[in-house]
């Protein structure tokens, strides 16, 4: 069969380019944005316990005179209900600044170089395994007393310090000098919760404890849960909900609620606002249509190009049919001839998918996000070798390559094979 | 000739059937990012009366307490004050400087935060408008920094140009004056804050509209003075600069960062960054999810050319090929190249007018639903996008082109290799 269908190729080198640079079309946009949502959603550095991961991101209160606030959650919140989760493994909390604009002073420098800045806890290391390349992580000690620690990206040790044996040296960040306690693989821009040059301790802060609203469980912190395993997942966020209950039920003039959160990891990275239940069952739908038409459209053209090759084949088939060949066999064989074509077009969508990626690296992870943060003026967004290239990126590859050619040769090859043997023959 | 090829596409219209299909389809769709892109476009070439270009925010920080240079002093309200004007000062005396502005924040142009207040005048409380609070410092020029101007951009204006020494003087936008005062003059009429219904205001001047952001539409604006007494507000404003058109903005800025990050220390202040003000609506632009969806939908648009270029390019070339027996009669009975061609060309145009008329009846119920956004949508001000008829027509018109041009570019291959058939090779086939 493959022998055939390298006949056909040569046969038709022009019809087939057509063929396979059509196919290649459709599935480098559908894998670019399996990519994106790949990278988003799946288990990359450092967010490598997404798959058992809670996300608590804001809450809302409701309050009597019909009035509403919304914003992330307070240091005494977190602590009321998710530090002291039992069946958590690791609690951590992300400080969110409204005014992030952060500059290091290199020694011997008058410039300043803008860089992203993290305030975090100490569970944050034990969620997010990032590779220490040097030192170790701040802990409980230096989170609770402040001490002007920081663990700072490899890229930054090496700038300021030409190594990444950092440990012990200090970092002067907005004229604040700061140990560095420890050096890390940098995250990519495109792991937006972990990413940052610079982690502070948030008790550095001088408002860390300061809360707003009525139930003083408002205020500028998110908290990552991570379960024991991705099965226990769901008893994490049972008892992370009965302490949520239980903390709401002391307020009787605020109703406090957080919108459904916990939530899974995947279902974060829809949540946008603070005031937003997302229903994620339609915006699966959604995706799931928009996939499906990106898919569908070319699918209608391929079909058409498949069957005008089938109208030339007819004879083939008429001769085929009047020796007894049955007609799911052909149909089979015409499918299975197709899905070769739609295979080299899906090596070359794919390989095309990962250039769109790399030269859109700027803006295709905003892909379907609703508010953008920022990075740094001259941060860009890496993407490594383990996000691109991966089983479950060529998986995806493959069920689309196989979806596609479902979608294009399945009703010419059928209506090929249905045609009356006597007019194939006489065609 | 047209008789003729309505009876070819007739004749094939089992392999017409999902060229069709593709054309209606992508038709559709092409159409709905074409009407995204004219109103896109539409709202970038209204005029926006002020000039962002060679304009930048002066970051200023101030040094923590355990800084060597940190001075316990300087943290008193009249030293702070004072050593605020000397920065003010050095800004001024700087040679690439050509204006200083002091604003809030939130009123910086293209800035992510907004501060909205509604105005009425109080002979008719029933007319209430409501627009962005711009909080400008009148010992500063402000107006001169970003360029703004009165009279539809003919006269260039100044903070100097209005009465700041009476507190209550407010200079409102063109569209704002003329949705509070629809027959007559607004300057020198009294305002209402709704919100503050004891806060009076006079109208001082009328300047040209301004947009938020370039692809929203003009928005009603109210410039207020900013009150710099209190020492904390010293912290928050924002410090701006025009420099001169002749410097470079690159050599500006390299220059500046260099001469201000020593001149700028003074007292506990020193400075932090240079920004070009354009990036900062670039940044809410994209911070807003505009850049990345504008992007997406440039994206698809090529896609979707590109699917039905192929499209029609593959059914063309075998309709080439199963054809070469008509193709030598006719070129046998005296067809030109020209004219062989052209009837493969009016056969694709005329397959996607069929298509554009079944696409445009089911955007037609798009439309009928109200499903379709438009754009910056800001008040009740009529814009050429609101009028729906017209922009359907149009946007319908441009899809219509683009495709056609697609598909024109499509079948010039297959039409150019059946032009070029001999004749008697083409008959053999027969």
């Amino acid at each position: 069969m493959i022998k055939q269908t390298w006949n056909l190729l040569r046969q038709e080198k022009v019809f087939s380019a057509i063929y396979i640079l059509g196919t290649g079309l459709s599935i480098t946009v559908v894998m670019a944005m399996a990519i994106v949502f790949y990278i988003r959603i799946a288990d990359v550095y450092p967010e490598t316990n997404r798959s058992r991961m809670l996300i608590v991101k804001s809450g809302t209160e409701r309050l009597e005179n019909g009035g509403w606030n919304s914003a992330s959650l307070s240091d005494a919140y977190i602590e009321a209900c998710f530090r002291s989760l039992e069946s958590a493994e690791a609690v951590g909390a992300v400080y969110r600044e409204w005014e992030d604009e952060h500059y290091v002073q290199p020694e011997g420098s008058s410039l300043q170089w803008p860089v992203e800045v993290k305030h975090v806890d100490d569970g944050f290391w034990r969620v997010f395994p990032f590779r220490f390349l040097n030192g170790k992580p701040f802990g409980a000690p230096e989170f609770q007393s402040g001490l002007p620690v920081a663990v700072i990206a490899s890229s930054l040790a090496r700038r300021l310090f030409g190594t990444d044996e950092a440990e012990g040296r200090y970092v002067s960040l907005d004229y604040h000098p700061y140990r560095v306690c420890g050096v890390v693989k940098d995250a990519s821009y495109a792991t937006e919760q972990t990413y940052a040059q610079l982690w502070l301790p948030y008790t550095l802060l001088p408002d860390y404890k300061g809360s707003f609203g009525e139930s003083g469980a408002l205020g500028h912190i998110r908290a990552y849960i991570l379960a024991p395993s991705a099965g226990e997942v769901g008893r994490v966020k049972e008892e992370a909900l009965e302490h949520i209950r239980r903390y709401a039920a002391q307020f009787d003039k605020v109703e406090l609620s957080l919108n459904g959160q916990p939530d899974r990891h995947w279902q974060s990275a829809f949540r946008f606002w603070s005031s937003d239940d997302p229903d994620f069952g339609k915006i699966l739908l959604q995706y799931g249509l928009i996939f499906l038409f990106l898919l569908l459209v070319p699918a209608v053209s391929l079909s058409g190009m498949t069957d005008s090759r089938m109208e030339r084949r007819l004879a083939e088939m008429g001769v085929r049919r009047a020796f007894g060949a049955p007609r799911t066999t052909l149909t089979g064989q015409i499918v299975a001839e197709n899905f070769f074509f739609t295979l080299f077009g899906g090596i070359f969508g794919l390989l095309l998918s990962y250039l769109l990626i790399l030269a859109g690296r700027n803006w295709i992870m905003e892909i379907g996000v609703a508010y953008v943060e920022i990075p740094p003026e001259g941060s860009e967004v890496l993407f490594t070798p383990a996000m691109l290239l991966n089983l479950p990126v060529f998986g995806m590859a493959l069920a689309v390559c196989f979806l596609l050619n479902l979608f294009s040769a399945l009703i010419p090859a059928w209506k090929a094979s249905h045609r009356a043997i006597v007019h194939s023959l006489n065609t | 000739m047209l008789k003729s090829i309505f009876t070819q596409l007739w004749n094939r219209k089992r392999s017409n059937v999902s060229i069709f299909i593709e054309l209606t389809l992508v038709f559709c769709v092409v159409w709905y990012i074409t009407d995204y892109l004219f109103v896109f476009a539409y709202n970038n070439s209204l005029p926006d009366y002020r000039d962002l270009r060679h304009t930048w925010q002066v970051n200023l920080a101030i040094f923590p307490s355990g800084h060597p240079e940190y001075q316990a002093e300087a943290g008193e309200p009249e030293t702070l004050a004072a050593n605020h004007h000397r920065i003010l000062q050095t800004l001024h005396n700087y040679p690439g400087v050509e204006a200083v502005g002091i604003s809030n924040r939130s009123s910086l142009p293209g800035s992510s935060g907004y501060w909205g207040a509604t105005f009425c005048w109080p002979g008719d409380t029933a007319n209430t408008v409501s627009g962005q609070r711009i909080s400008i410092s009148p010992l500063e020029d402000f107006f001169r920094v970003f360029g703004h101007t009165r009279n539809e951009g003919r006269e260039a204006v100044s903070m100097a140009d209005y009465n700041w020494s009476d507190p209550r003087t407010i200079v409102i936008s063109r569209s704002a004056a003329r949705a509070l005062f629809p027959d007559g003059e607004a300057v020198g009429k009294e305002l209402k804050d709704t919100r503050s219904p004891d806060a009076r205001y006079v109208v001082g001047g009328v300047v040209d509209d301004t947009k938020r952001l370039s692809y929203l539409r003009p928005q009603h604006a109210w410039y207020l003075p900013m009150p710099m007494d209190d020492p904390n507000e010293l912290y928050r404003a924002a410090i701006t600069v025009r420099s001169r058109a002749t410097i470079p903005d690159s050599r500006f800025r390299s220059d500046f960062l260099e001469v201000m990050s020593k001149a700028l220390r003074i007292g506990n202040f020193h400075l932090q960054s240079l920004i070009p003000c354009a990036k900062i609506g670039a940044d809410t632009t994209r911070m807003f999810g505009q850049s990345g969806d504008l992007n997406v939908r440039l994206a698809l648009f090529i896609f979707f050319l590109l699917n039905i270029l192929l499209c029609a390019m593959g059914t063309f070339w075998y309709r080439v090929n199963q054809r070469r027996g008509e193709v030598g009669l006719r070129k046998a009975m005296g067809a030109t190249h020209a004219g062989i061609s052209a009837a493969f060309f009016l056969e694709g145009l005329c397959l996607l007018a069929l298509s554009a008329a079944v696409a445009m009846a089911i955007e037609f119920q798009f439309v009928y639903a109200g499903l379709i956004d438009t754009l910056g949508k800001y008040d009740d001000s009529i814009y050429l996008p609101d009028r729906i008829p017209l922009r359907f027509l149009i946007t319908n018109g441009l899809t219509a082109c683009t495709l056609a041009a697609v598909i024109l570019i499509a079948v010039w291959l297959p039409a150019r290799r059946a032009a070029a058939l001999p004749p008697a090779e083409a008959l053999r086939d027969e």
